[in-house]
């Protein structure tokens, strides 16, 4: 209320300033004219009058002036006035001021990071033309499983036009050049022009480029790969280039800052019409293969009825085909950036954010506590100030100043550290992640925006106001006569406000530290998994079917091969199919992963043969209608009985999905992992015969020595014959370093939050405890007066700290459960409770906080009684 | 911020100010004459000053005026106390006694 009045009084003083000065100077002339007549009245003459009132008056300018200035005392002078006082104050504590600076810097540091990585990809729209418009389409079959469009289904649907304006229609290809793979994204001829991308150099893929099946052998480099790749070389264009055997002419580059449409930016584009050209693996749906289609959205159209148009205009076009490809339904997904989320999934990755967020709470509040302890040594100033009129308002927005002082060169470190951070965690990265992967891996640019600006300045406000209110309110309810006469603790006992601080930053870094052991046992436990299986020298080797006989030839006559072996679905390359499984004389059934396997297979990968035996040759040539199960199979279908020579009905586990067949059970294997590394062992498994002379894709090699050695005798082997490097070859145990490498990272980031966190409770809490003593010396130096030993003054410190610490792990230890409740939801390898972990976690917390007191405890065990009572 | 003195005075003038405006809206000659009045003619200052402070006072919103009528039938600018001008009054007067007493208590003891 006051403050609009005030606003106003000060906007009209701006406004209409010469009004406000008639006003002043008619105020003036009423005051002397009265003033004479006063002085008149008594007697004086006119002139004496006159004269004597402008005497008692004073500079009549001066005055003028200073009233004016006076109503014009905006805002802004206030501000530079705070200001400069505040600079002042900084220049004599700078220590103070670099502390806070550095802290919450810190804790700003952390923050942005994540929020940068998060902007880039969840955040940043495509720089392509509307990109809001822009929609990928997914269809549905009957049971409800996702799949793309085929080409066919695509060209149909151009035709047809249901809902797009505009679309295209592409295939992600990855191609090895120069031993390392290359992205490229084969797309249609109106890829370019609907997202309105030009070139930099030459020219991009036009409708005629992609016109004619086989036809079209042009290439559009990416900028960044022209940058990378040839180093900016503008006579690059024109040039042919080789991928896959076929040679390509460089068309063009395509403008600076144009990534494509996805999380992982190619490295080329080619006209779709080349995608069989580049395709390696036999693929079985060859004729009519998958695509990716991205839409414009007719203007006007709501993409809820847009995906109801699709919908009905899918169900008429797939009617006449079987019922597995069939798509009744059709879905739209944002394409306006790199990553969509729906607010479902932001919600789920929000407790990232909150760990993030977290240690900056921590930072802020071991300023606040500094800020606090400043605020009780600043009594003194601070009661002469209100004692001299300096309303609280006033003083407390001087405080509040200087915390958004301080919080803006910690923006700019808090941004700086953001910067080295995530250059570090991306290097990091290339460095640590298994090196056949590492060069798959793209990452976005993650230079800073408006958006990143505007948050880091948006979390430097927050975190000023966080640190700052609270101590400046308390400050300022200070006792006059106290302060004036230099009591200074008497006077607020701010107690209460530090201690919450405290246990808050305990609560959070228990919590904290916690959740990352428990990640951290998670990420262990699954190092020393057993899937079931040999993982050490075993190579997957994965030959397009033009080259897989050579390659199976070459192989087996490689005397650093023990067998070869193969199968129809590669080991940790995701989960098996799954089948459902019925015995034939009981009811029982089981949903097992099925995979057809050649008779070499379980030898090469040392999967014992609990019961019966293994495929014979002639089965697996022949693919007889035999199997062999696991034993979690047995189990389930035969608890306690023998499965051998049993009957079993394989079935689809979607309903009305054909596939029916009656197998024999040969023989009964131990269970292995049949899907991604980490998945259960338990679950059933059913093998079938197949030839490794077949097309079964996944050739499995068992070689003699070590996988680094196995993988580059393979290599070696291999590359006469396949000059292209279209084979790819993989040891297991890369596959498993790659697929533990999620849980590898989650736990660094983990540990590094908590780390960080500990450290700043460590200091926040010796900071207060050292504060603490400071102010009772004098009723220490009385304890020790009254005879108490050492160990009972070092014990009451201690016991102070401890007090708090064990309320704060207990509280942050319930917010943990909670989180790794969370967390074991999502990753099954993670119990929900892990005790281990909660137990070392709290210690760890309770041994840092003794840790953290014991100096401040020393300190005041060494007080001399005598010395504190004089003073 | 300036030094001190001038600072002391300041807010000493803006006391006053507001403590004459408590019994009731008054023009800047009705308050000169208040002062001249109530302190006996003890205090030593340009009726002049009196202006700056009630613009300051207004700028922080403690008075309001506006134009009126004065007794002898000529326009006036007359000031009156705001809510917050009460507070801030009952505010510094008790600052003022406190910082005295303690100021008194710290003389005497010398």
């Amino acid at each position: 209320m006051r403050f609009w009045r005030t606003l106003a009084v000060r906007a009209r003083a701006l406004v209409r300033r010469r009004a406000a000065d008639a006003e002043l100077d008619e105020e003036i002339r009423y005051h002397l004219e009265r003033e004479v007549e006063r002085r008149m009245a008594r007697g004086e003459i006119e002139t004496e009058a006159r004269l004597s009132a402008r005497r008692d008056f004073g500079n009549v300018t001066a005055l003028t002036e200073e009233a004016r200035s006076a109503s014009r005392m905006d805002a802004i002078e206030q501000v530079v006035q705070d200001t400069r006082y505040a600079v002042r104050s900084f220049r004599r504590a700078p220590r103070f001021a670099l502390t806070v600076i550095l802290t919450i810097g810190l804790g700003l540091g952390l923050v942005t990071s994540a929020f940068t990585i998060f902007d880039a990809y969840v955040l940043r729209l495509f720089d392509v033309r509307d990109p809001r418009s822009l929609f990928e389409m997914r269809l549905h079959d009957p049971w409800g499983r996702e799949r793309n469009a085929s080409w066919n289904e695509y060209r149909a649907l151009a035709r047809a036009n249901p809902a797009f304006s505009e679309s295209f229609a592409s295939v992600w290809i990855i191609a090895r050049r120069d031993g390392a793979p290359v992205m490229l994204q084969a797309v249609t001829g109106s890829f370019f022009r609907m997202l309105g991308v030009g070139p930099a150099l030459g020219r991009v893929i036009q409708l005629d480029d992609a016109a004619t099946p086989g036809g079209g052998a042009f290439l559009v480099l990416s900028h960044r790969a022209w940058l990378a790749k040839f180093g900016g070389d503008s006579s690059v264009v024109g040039k042919a280039f080789r991928v896959r055997d076929r040679s390509y002419e460089v068309i063009g580059v395509a403008r600076e800052g144009f990534d494509g449409l996805g999380d992982t930016p190619p490295d080329f584009w080619v006209p779709i019409t080349m995608a069989a050209a580049l395709e390696d693996r036999a693929a079985s749906n060859a004729d009519d293969p998958m695509v990716r289609v991205v839409g414009r959205l007719v203007p006007g159209m709501t993409p809820a009825s847009a995906a109801r148009a699709l919908s009905a205009w899918a169900l008429a076009t797939t009617a006449d085909r079987p019922e597995r490809e069939r798509a009744p339904t059709v879905t739209l997904e944002p394409r306006a950036t790199p990553v969509y989320m729906s607010p479902a999934t932001m919600l789920e990755v929000s407790p990232l954010f909150v760990a993030f967020a977290l240690v900056l709470v921590i930072a802020c509040a071991n300023v606040a506590n500094m800020m606090l302890a400043r605020g009780m040594a600043r009594q003194r100033e601070v009661g002469i100030r209100l004692a001299l009129g300096a309303a609280r308002g006033r003083l407390v927005r001087q405080l509040m100043t200087e915390a958004l002082l301080l919080a803006v060169p910690a923006a700019f470190v808090g941004y700086a550290i953001s910067r080295l951070a995530l250059d570090a965690a991306v290097t990091l990265m290339f460095a640590t992640v298994p090196d056949t992967f590492s060069s798959y891996l793209r990452v976005l640019p993650l230079g800073p925006d408006i958006r990143l600006f505007a948050f880091v300045v948006g979390c430097a406000v927050l975190a000023a106001v966080g640190f700052g209110l609270a101590p400046a309110l308390q400050t300022t309810r200070t006792n006059i006569v106290g302060a004036t006469r230099g009591e200074l603790s008497a006077a607020i006992k701010p107690t209460r406000l530090r201690n919450a601080l405290v246990l808050g930053q305990v609560t959070v870094c228990a919590l904290l530290l916690i959740t990352g052991t428990v990640l951290l046992r998670g990420a262990q436990r699954l190092q020393s998994l057993d899937v079931g299986f040999r993982t050490a020298g075993v190579v997957q080797v994965y030959a397009p079917q033009a080259l897989r006989s050579q390659v199976l030839e070459r192989l087996q006559s490689d005397p650093a091969v023990r067998a070869v072996a193969a199968s129809s679905h590669g080991a940790f390359d995701g989960r098996f199919p799954q089948v459902v499984v019925t015995g034939a004389p009981t009811v029982a059934s089981a949903t097992a992963g099925s995979v057809r396997v050649s008779p070499g297979y379980f030898s090469a990968l040392g999967i014992a043969v609990r019961r019966g035996r293994t495929f014979s040759v002639e089965e697996a040539r022949s693919r007889e209608p035999v199997s062999i199960v696991s034993e979690a199979t047995a189990e389930r279908l035969w608890p306690g009985g023998d499965a051998i020579g049993e009957v079993v009905t394989l079935s689809s586990p979607y309903a009305g999905q054909t596939g029916l067949r009656a197998v024999r059970v040969v023989g009964v294997v131990s269970d292995v992992v049949g899907g991604f590394y980490g998945e259960r062992r338990d679950h059933p498994m059913v093998y079938e015969p197949g030839s490794v002379e077949s097309d079964l894709p996944a050739l499995v090699v068992a070689t003699a020595s070590d996988s680094p050695l196995a993988l580059a005798s393979i290599q070696r082997h291999l590359s006469p014959i396949d000059p292209s490097g279209s084979v790819e070859i993989r040891t297991l145990d890369e596959s498993v370093a790659v697929q533990l490498y999620p849980f590898r990272a989650a736990h660094w980031v983990a540990s590094a939050l908590g780390a960080i966190a500990l450290l700043l409770t460590i200091t926040g809490i010796y900071g207060v405890l050292a504060f603490v003593v400071a102010l009772r010396e004098k009723e220490i130096g009385i304890r020790c007066a009254l005879g108490a030993t050492r160990g009972a003054i070092i014990g009451l410190v201690l016991r102070q700290s401890i007090r708090l610490a064990a309320v704060g792990v207990v509280a942050g230890a319930v917010l943990a459960l909670g989180a790794s409740r969370f967390i074991s939801s999502h990753l099954t390898m993670i119990p929900a409770f892990d005790a281990a972990a909660f137990v070392s976690g709290m210690a760890i917390v309770l041994t840092a906080a003794l840790a953290a007191a014991y100096g401040p405890a020393r300190r005041a065990a060494s007080v001399d009684a005598a010395e504190s009572l004089r003073g | 911020m300036g030094d001190a003195k001038t600072d002391l005075l300041q807010g000493t003038l803006d006391l006053i100010v507001l403590r004459l405006l408590r019994s009731g809206r008054a023009n800047g000659w009705d308050i000169t004459q208040a002062i001249q009045v109530v302190s006996k003619g003890a205090l030593e200052i340009n009726y002049g000053s009196v202006y700056p402070a009630l613009r300051r006072l207004e700028a922080r919103g403690f008075v309001k005026a506006e134009w009126g009528t004065s007794d002898n039938n000529r326009r006036a600018r007359y000031y009156e106390l705001t809510a917050a001008g009460r507070r801030q009054l009952a505010a510094e007067r008790d600052a003022w006694e406190r910082f005295s007493t303690a100021l008194g208590l710290i003389l005497d003891a010398g």
